[in-house]
């Protein structure tokens, strides 16, 4: 793909979410972090009047279209604010009310889903879709990127999907920045923004910082401007795997040759696929039936690869039953 | 796209530099209006517009020092001379190895993005009711007419371009639009007949958001010379220029320079208003899509494509270029015509296309009009055939560089400051001086047989330097001899 | 004008790569494909009313794109470790030019971007190069996961030197050693890009085939001439697909379509636990270190959990004590062929209350493209709605094509 060029258009596609629950734990509001978003975002258009905005709201139940919508934006004119951005601003708080009240009258309910995560894989898929269609409609592409402004915590069941949306976005060069409002560090999202060659921040608003000046100075660069500014964080990632069977992060494992579930120690059969093992274990220097590292205390297994759903892949794939 | 770049960048230095040439005192007062700081902001390199909203929410000063470590090694410089511009443009102060926003363009800016501050900065819509009539479609086509207009206008007074052209302009073009075309010395001559002058070429050959700028910032000169409010004129500008395209906007609270500026620039097409209805007026693309970029386009923010009918005619792609200097262009417009016509032989003519040849004398002519070989090719490039312009290049290489060629082989003479030395009393003398100049690298020409030397103007202050040492070693030394 | 009943674009695109039995050279009347009349490719392109045939080649895209939307999504267990060793023929016949600019070239530069795709969907595999010319055979490329060196053997002049014919017992034989080391847990492939029509064996070939079989080695061919049966008879007797393309387009289609890993035999073989490793990266260190794989000077790198040894990328295997490297999304990348994204269902744009399409979130009327003719023997291309089977959700094509062949997983079901 060609180099960027200072002249070229972008298309960002935010993703927010909208999950009351998160952030009902946080430090800021949801509103607050919403003002400073949408400023965020006239900002954004701002810089080029032919940057394409895109907005996503996410919460643990569904996942819409901000803007642009269907939905026309009150004529009434505001005339304080450019029009360009009284647009998008409009229908971004609309559409994040609209969200927040559709969690439902049924209190119950509601707390329950608020206390899931948000569908931030489907709403990257999303993104990855819309992209794929603009820069196809397109003569002259635009250079995507995508920014999740997360506040919850990441799903298990999540894990393949959204990987699968982190792989098409590496192959499409699209980026993912990811800006983690509240909560502990998501591992999943940390690896989306290192693997697309985004920038992953987190904004601790207790210690004092400020959210929307974070997301000037680090998500707001383009391509092009990245390729001059150095990444603000060099974190290192942890790309280390959890073993299916107790969740634990492993530094060697033995992995199913058919369903590619990682283990931690060895097992006649394999509990997601079913398959059965011959009785070697392939690998150089392998020792049957010992555990590969001495820093693995198999003392404790805990039963729970079939009903567990925190940690890894393995609830979403042992629903599937290979062969 | 990166040659169509070069031409808005050198377009957007001009208006920098008006901007630059601000005393501080006008500055703060074009600074207190949101939707100018905006306008000023878009024209920006990206890089400037990063560091500026990177400083945008900071309260404090940044070290410049951190600012240079964010980029990358090789691009400090690059950063270092951006921040430079931008304190010429007084938006960031640096003082005491800190840089900082200017503390009225920061708050104007943040009022710009929160919609704060001034009122009625981004301008009163009109409240009236809607004229059905006045669509975006119908107001691109109403300011493609009149800009056009201007254009044939300049074309057809010119000695060439009037055997093609024949039609007389549609409207005879008002006093104000006589006026600015002949101050900026587009034009020159009496009411009677004016005619194109080169830099008028060169005008016709660049894009059409290029022109608007050139139009406008004559139009500034013309108000300073006309002792208007300098900074009232900017401000109105940049309020246009932050408009909603194919909306209503209400005169009243105008000022009378402003209502008169209206009126003015209705003669460009740049805005639009019913003579029977003073009361409101439309901006049309021209003026709105002019912090955007070459590539226009109202309606593209929204996901929607840009509608074709809100570019100019001559936005969209017709020529094709072959290897062999042959040109199709698919057109039937006479101004069109009238513009290839600078730099190229016609051939033919059909009802939508015309073919033709560039050929060397062709393009000596136009380069004898001032035209330039880039100004040519950057003509040929955006107005290239959709279908040429999936190629990489966009035209083909043996023609852009035969015409750099022939622009090229006007210039065989270069004037360049030099010194002459002749007549040397000693031949020693000369060795000295021409081996010492040879040294320093400062010979244009010499001919050691003649003893006759040429050198540049730097080379000479360092002779005469040489000359005088020589000289006064020699004295001592003949002193010390007596 | 084409004929009534046929519809346009569809032997045009088509590009037969296997043609298995004698039907796959059966034209649409029943008889033999050269014993019937000729077809223009232009002669399907049919003007509108105002003269203009952008809205013909519209639908004809339409159509080429919907042929992609059918796959196949069965859940099989598939080879997701496999071993291939690709055998290049380097004779005189593939210096013939019928591929622009010559059949080696154009191999080449197939083969390369085969290699990059092949990596980014099988990222725990392995790879190897053979090259075969003056009936000898010999290896380019060891089995390694690196697609930087089969690249950069691919790339080397030396490759484009033909001479002789090609071995291609020799060429089996060679490679058929080259996995003998594979694990049996994993899948043993040879893909040959053959452009001769004959091969200069030193032996007889039916005792390699056997070999072969026994080795359960799957043999794929691509034949850049012709269909012959020796080779028919390898490929079929191992598994494998014999391809011929027609132009440079069915080559990159025939070698593409080798690209995903192919569904395992229920008879087939073992499964293993295999042991890995999951090496952290290390900080960048002041002072640079050597690493293991090249024997350089690097600041970063990763380090092998059990030996310690450092090496530059990943997936690999570690080079001190072998133990194959890699980190976790490597392995997801590979969860997409386990669970493949079922096909959605064509309905009725009627059938559906959605305005906008579920993925991109665009209206279905799309003023850009130009809609086909009213005419137009198909239905209208911007009319087709595809839906999810599991979650009901309703897509335009471009999302039903996108979201099988690049994004892996529903946005409604995610």
């Amino acid at each position: 793909m060609a180099e960027p060029l200072e002249s070229d258009s972008s298309l960002l596609v935010v993703v927010l979410d909208a999950n009351v629950g998160a952030w009902a734990r946080s430090p800021l509001a949801l509103d607050k972090a919403l003002q400073q978003v949408v400023i965020f975002l006239n900002a954004y258009l701002a810089l080029n009047t032919e940057n394409r905005l895109v907005v996503l709201g996410a919460t643990a139940r569904e996942c819409r279209f901000l803007h642009p919508s269907s939905s026309r934006a009150p004529e009434a004119a505001d005339i304080q604010v450019y029009e360009q951005f009284r647009a998008a601003d409009v229908r971004v708080l609309a559409g994040v009310a609209a969200l927040v009240d559709g969690a439902g009258p049924d209190q119950a309910q509601a707390q329950a889903q608020a206390q899931a995560p948000s569908l931030i894989s489907r709403a990257l898929s999303m993104a990855l879709c819309h992209i794929s269609r603009v820069n196809a409609l397109l003569t002259n592409k635009a250079w995507a990127r995508v920014l999740v402004v997360s506040a919850g915590a990441d799903s298990a069941r999540e894990y393949i999907s959204l990987m699968n949306s982190i792989f098409a976005a590496q192959k499409a060069s699209v980026l993912i920045d990811v800006c983690k409002v509240l909560g502990a560090d998501s591992v999943f999202l940390q690896q989306a923004a290192d693997i697309t060659g985004g920038n992953y921040v987190r904004v601790d608003v207790d210690a004092g910082e400020s959210l929307l000046q974070t997301l000037m100075f680090t998500c707001l660069p383009d391509h092009y401007t990245r390729g001059i500014l150095n990444a603000p964080y060099n974190q290192l990632i942890d790309f280390r795997a959890t073993c299916f069977c107790h969740k634990r992060v492993v530094d060697i494992g033995y992995v199913c040759s058919v369903c590619l579930s990682i283990f931690c120690r060895t097992a006649p059969v394999c509990s997601t696929c079913h398959t059965k093992f011959s009785f070697r274990i392939v690998g150089p220097g392998a020792r049957d039936g010992s555990s590969p590292n001495g820093t693995q205390n198999t003392n404790n297994p805990q039963n729970g690869s079939q009903s567990s759903t925190t940690g890894t892949p393995s609830a979403a794939m042992s629903s599937l039953n290979l062969g | 796209m990166a040659v169509q770049m070069g031409s808005e960048e050198e377009f957007k230095t001009t208006i920098a530099e008006y901007l630059e040439s601000l005393p501080t005192q006008f500055c703060r007062r074009v600074f207190s209006s949101p939707a100018a700081c905006l306008a000023i902001f878009r024209l920006l390199s990206t890089v400037g517009k990063q560091l500026i909203m990177s400083m945008l929410y900071l309260d404090a000063g940044l070290r410049t020092q951190d600012v240079l470590q964010c980029a990358k090694t090789e691009q400090q410089r690059m950063v270092k001379a951006k921040i430079a511009q931008l304190r010429r443009l007084q938006l960031v102060v640096e003082e005491r190895g800190c840089v900082s926003l200017n503390p009225i363009f920061r708050e104007q800016l943040r009022n710009a993005l929160t919609g704060g501050g001034d009122f009625g900065s981004f301008g009163i819509p009109y409240a009236g009711p809607r004229d059905k009539r006045v669509t975006t479609a119908w107001l691109a086509r109403h300011a493609r007419e009149r800009w056009e207009a201007i254009l044939h206008f300049m074309v057809g007074r010119s000695a060439t371009g009037a055997a093609t052209v024949g039609e007389a302009p549609a409207a005879p073009l008002s006093r104000s639009v006589r006026d600015i075309l002949r101050m900026s010395r587009l034009m020159e001559g009496g009411e009677g007949g004016m005619t194109i002058t080169n830099s008028g070429f060169q005008f016709l050959l660049q894009d059409a958001a290029s022109q608007v700028w050139t139009v406008l910032l004559q139009y500034l000169r013309l108000a300073e010379a006309q002792d208007m409010d300098v900074v009232e004129v900017l401000n109105f500008m940049f309020q246009l220029v932050g408009l909603k395209l194919g909306r209503a906007y209400s005169t009243e609270a105008l000022t009378p320079h402003q209502r008169k500026m209206l009126s003015e620039l209705r003669d460009f097409g740049l805005v639009y208003q019913d003579e029977h209805d003073p009361h409101r007026f439309y901006p049309t693309h021209l003026i709105t899509s002019l912090t955007s970029g070459t590539r226009s386009s109202g309606a593209a923010r929204d996901g929607a494509p840009a509608q074709s009918e809100l570019t100019l005619s001559s936005d969209r792609g017709y020529i094709i270029l072959e290897t062999n200097c042959r040109v199709y262009a698919y057109t039937d417009s006479p101004l069109q015509i009238a513009i290839l016509n600078l730099f190229m032989d016609m051939a033919s003519r059909f009802a939508n296309l015309i073919t033709g040849m560039i050929t060397r004398t062709s393009v000596r002519r136009a380069l004898l009009r001032g035209i330039t070989a880039d100004q040519i090719i950057t003509f040929l490039c955006t107005n290239a055939h959709p279908q040429m312009q999936v190629r990489v290049p966009v035209l083909p290489v043996t023609v852009t560089d035969q015409i750099r060629l022939w622009e090229r082989e006007r210039d065989r003479l270069r004037p360049t400051n030099a010194h002459f030395y002749k007549d040397f009393a000693q031949p020693q003398e000369f060795e000295r001086m021409f081996r010492y100049a040879q040294e320093i690298g400062v010979i244009l020409w010499a001919n050691t047989e003649k003893h006759q030397l040429v050198v540049t103007r730097q080379g000479h202050a360092k002779i005469v330097e040489l000359v005088k040492n020589h000289r006064a070693l020699r004295l001592r030394f003949s002193c010390r001899q007596r | 004008m084409a004929p009534p009943g046929n519809e346009p674009g569809n032997d045009e695109d088509y590009i037969d790569i296997d043609d298995t039995g004698p039907d796959g050279l059966k034209g649409a009347d029943g008889g033999y494909t050269w014993e019937e009349e000729y077809k223009r490719s232009w002669d399907v392109i049919q003007e509108d009313a105002s003269g203009s045939i952008q809205s013909s080649v519209a639908g004809i895209s339409e159509q080429r794109k919907r042929k992609r939307r059918v796959r196949d999504t069965e859940v099989v267990q598939r080879g997701i470790i496999r071993h291939v060793v690709v055998v290049v023929d380097q004779s005189e016949s593939m210096a013939v030019r019928d591929l622009a600019p010559s059949r080696i070239h154009a191999a080449l530069v197939e083969l390369e971007a085969f290699v990059g795709e092949f990596f980014d969907q099988n990222p725990i595999s392995q790879l190897s190069i053979v090259a075969t010319k003056d009936g000898l055979a010999e290896v380019l490329t060891e089995l390694s996961g690196n697609p930087m060196d089969h690249v950069g053997a691919l790339r080397d002049k030396a490759n484009k030197d033909l001479a002789g014919e090609p071995s291609l017992q020799n060429a089996l034989e060679l490679a058929m050693h080259g996995l003998r080391r594979a694990p049996s847990h994993g899948l043993r492939e040879i893909i040959c890009v053959v452009g001769s029509l004959t091969t200069c064996d030193p032996g007889d070939i039916g005792q390699t085939l056997q070999a072969l079989r026994h080795a359960e080695v799957r043999v794929s061919m691509v034949h850049l001439a012709a269909e012959v049966h020796v080779f028919r008879q390898i490929c079929s007797e191992t598994g494998g697909q014999l391809a011929v393309p027609l132009d440079a387009d069915g080559l990159r289609d025939a070698l593409m379509a080798m690209v995903p890993p192919p569904a395992l035999s229920a008879s087939r073989g073992t499964s293993d636990m295999v042991l890995m490793g999951f090496p952290v990266k290390s900080v960048a260190a002041a002072v640079p270190t050597p690493c293991a794989c090249h024997h350089e000077l690097t600041f970063a790198g990763h380090v092998c959990p059990r030996c310690r040894a450092k090496v530059c990328s990943l997936p690999t295997d570690c080079d001190v004590c072998g133990l194959p490297l890699v980190s976790a999304p490597h392995l997801a990348r590979s969860y997409r062929h386990l669970f493949p994204e079922e096909n959605f269902v064509e309905i009725p744009p009627a059938a559906t209350a959605a305005r906008a399409c579920y993925g991109c979130g665009m209206d279905w009327a799309d003023p850009q493209k130009p809609q086909p003719a009213r005419d137009a023997p198909k239905p209208a291309a911007g009319g087709s709605r595809y839906q999810c089977p599991a979650c009901r959700h309703v897509f335009c094509l471009d999302c039903d094509i996108f979201i099988h062949e690049t994004l892996h997983n529903c946005p409604g079901c995610a």
